[in-house]
């Protein structure tokens, strides 16, 4: 599919689940997408991130956000999440790392909760529809909650190959996205590289979701970008600090969408920052 | 850059400090997993590893690599780790050991925005929750390894009474809990953390109470100038608290030519939060 048939299957109102890891492996190519197409009001269940996350919160397309994590990294927090959640312009569902990977298990196996460990944090305190204290059946004496199931309704995922068929290879970590993968009705990766099976063939371990799994394929050159993918291309650090820079204002944030989002195409957005040729 | 001493081969900027500090807490054979913003962590993992604990295990918890060994810090989910590692676990296997697992870890290194008496931590607001004055990144695993990693290192970049407060706004991840006997209540599995590394000083928890106290404070503090910059009263067994052994000069050269050749710990902008 191109970014914006894939965009289309970004449903307004619906959960969206997001793969890769805050400077890695975001497929910001279909981000793009989904913003220019006007997506709102989604649930958006994260893996810990960076831009993707940003971007979608600012562009207005995010009603409630779950994730365990959110930050530029070494650019400092977050701007816009930071923004939204202080104007209260978002629903923050707090979640951990063990109620992120329980609530994707529990859905990748179809059941209704996940169970995680009482860890002492305030989070269930704060989010107790979220967090519900396990009555045990077996009187294990083990102080536990249940997590409800997160079944997204598409999740977005980048790898650095993929066929016609599907199928995903990965050319370093995997982060969430394998879990994503069994979990979401819908799956749309974007890739780096759109390769024949063949040349799969010759390195099938390094196929990390199959493509039985596997909905849509959107191919692009430097589809994370600015976000690295692991084993191709390291993340474009300028680009990613002017972001943090511009973003820290709220017409900072808007002038960065007109200029890098609404008004560009995919190639101008990859080549047009810090005047890097390609 | 902060330095000490005077002669260029005698200084050495806070965060090396730090690191080469964390460092000779580490043992051989010890399990460690590191996260997001770890420069300081994985310098001393790599500097134990190649002075006195070179057995000592250490894991990136988003990319799942084992033992990297490069000789510059690199962010912990880089794939810049993998060459020359010893293996790159995949997240949604090793979400086990990391999420549910309670003996996999020996030690973790975590931080956050504020820190209180008791070293709980706070990654997520500042403020109320429902409407923060500041929002923070998040728990993410923190909140885990806080109770379930064997011992827990923290270190903070920040120390000022902003950061260092008598109870934090909000736990994400427990330290001794807020009377400071809330780990025993829970029967979480861990012990807890065992030493917080600031700007200013090296910290432990009191046996019993487990509140805050002095271990060293680093070179040139004053007990009086770091409990003006703390937000509670820190315990100290004397007036005049033992001083930080800074870096040798092995140390620090080992540092420099082998763990951070980039000088990401001698650039201060590279280190906070």
């Amino acid at each position: 599919l191109t970014p914006h048939e894939a965009a289309a299957l970004v449903v307004n109102g619906t959960m969206v689940a997001l793969g890769g890891w805050t400077f890695y492996n975001t497929p910001m190519t279909v981000v793009r997408a989904a913003i220019r197409a006007g997506v709102r009001d989604i649930h958006l269940v994260s893996s810990p991130g960076a831009i993707g996350p940003e971007l979608l919160i600012a562009a207005g397309c995010v009603k409630r956000l779950s994730t365990p994590f959110l930050t530029m990294e070494q650019f400092g927090l977050a701007p816009a999440f930071r923004r939204a959640v202080e104007h209260g312009s978002l629903e923050v569902r707090e979640t951990d790392g063990p109620a992120l990977a329980a609530s994707l298990r529990a859905a990748a196996d179809d059941l209704p909760y996940g169970l995680i460990h009482d860890l002492g944090t305030d989070l269930p305190s704060v989010c107790p529809e979220y967090y519900q204290v396990f009555e045990d059946p077996l009187h294990s004496g083990v102080r536990l909650y249940a997590v409800p199931a997160l079944k997204a309704d598409v999740a977005l995922i980048h790898a650095q190959r993929g066929d016609c068929f599907g199928n995903l290879q990965y050319l370093g970590a995997t982060f969430f996205d394998q879990l994503l993968a069994r979990s979401a009705r819908t799956v749309i990766a974007t890739v780096d590289e759109l390769v024949a099976t063949d040349v799969l063939q010759q390195s099938p371990h390094l196929t990390k979701v199959p493509g039985f799994l596997v909905d849509a394929v959107v191919p692009a050159e430097r589809a994370a970008y600015p976000c690295g993918s692991h084993g191709l291309y390291p993340p474009d650090l300028v680009h990613l600090e002017r972001y943090a820079r511009m973003a820290s204002t709220e017409q900072g944030a808007a002038d960065y969408l007109a200029q890098s989002v609404y008004a560009a195409d995919e190639v101008s957005v990859r080549d047009g920052w810090a005047g890097r040729p390609r | 850059v902060t330095t000490f001493g005077s002669a260029q081969t005698d200084s050495y900027a806070i965060s090396e400090l730090l690191a080469v500090t964390l460092a000779r807490e580490l043992k051989a054979e010890e399990v460690g997993i590191l996260g997001t913003r770890s420069e300081i962590a994985y310098a001393a993992c790599r500097l134990a590893q190649l002075t006195h604990a070179p057995g000592l295990w250490c894991v990136s918890g988003p990319s799942g690599v084992v033992n990297p060994r490069t000789n510059a810090i690199l962010p912990i989910a880089d794939d810049g780790l993998f060459p020359g590692a010893e293996a790159v676990l995949e997240l949604t296997d090793n979400l086990d050991l990391i999420d549910w697992n309670q003996g996999c870890w020996d030690f973790a290194v975590l931080g956050g925005l504020q820190v209180d008496r008791f070293g709980n931590l706070n990654t997520v607001v500042i403020g109320d929750w429902q409407r923060p004055k500041l929002r923070g990144p998040g728990a993410i695993g923190a909140t885990v390894l806080a109770a379930q990693a064997n011992h827990v290192f923290i270190v903070m970049t920040d120390h000022t009474p902003r950061s260092f407060r008598p109870v934090v706004d909000f736990i994400s991840a427990i330290g001794f809990g807020r009377t400071g006997v809330e780990r025993e209540r829970l029967a979480l599995s861990g012990s807890g953390p065992r030493l917080l590394l600031s700007p200013l000083g090296v910290f432990d928890f009191a046996p019993d109470s487990h509140e805050m106290r002095v271990r060293s404070l680093h070179p040139g503090q004053t007990l009086s100038e770091v409990q003006e910059r703390t937000g509670f009263t820190l315990l100290a067994s004397s007036a005049a608290p033992r001083q930080t052994e800074p870096p040798t000069r092995v140390e620090l050269e080992l540092l420099r030519t082998c763990v951070d050749v980039t000088a990401v710990l001698r650039d201060a902008s590279a280190v906070p939060l």
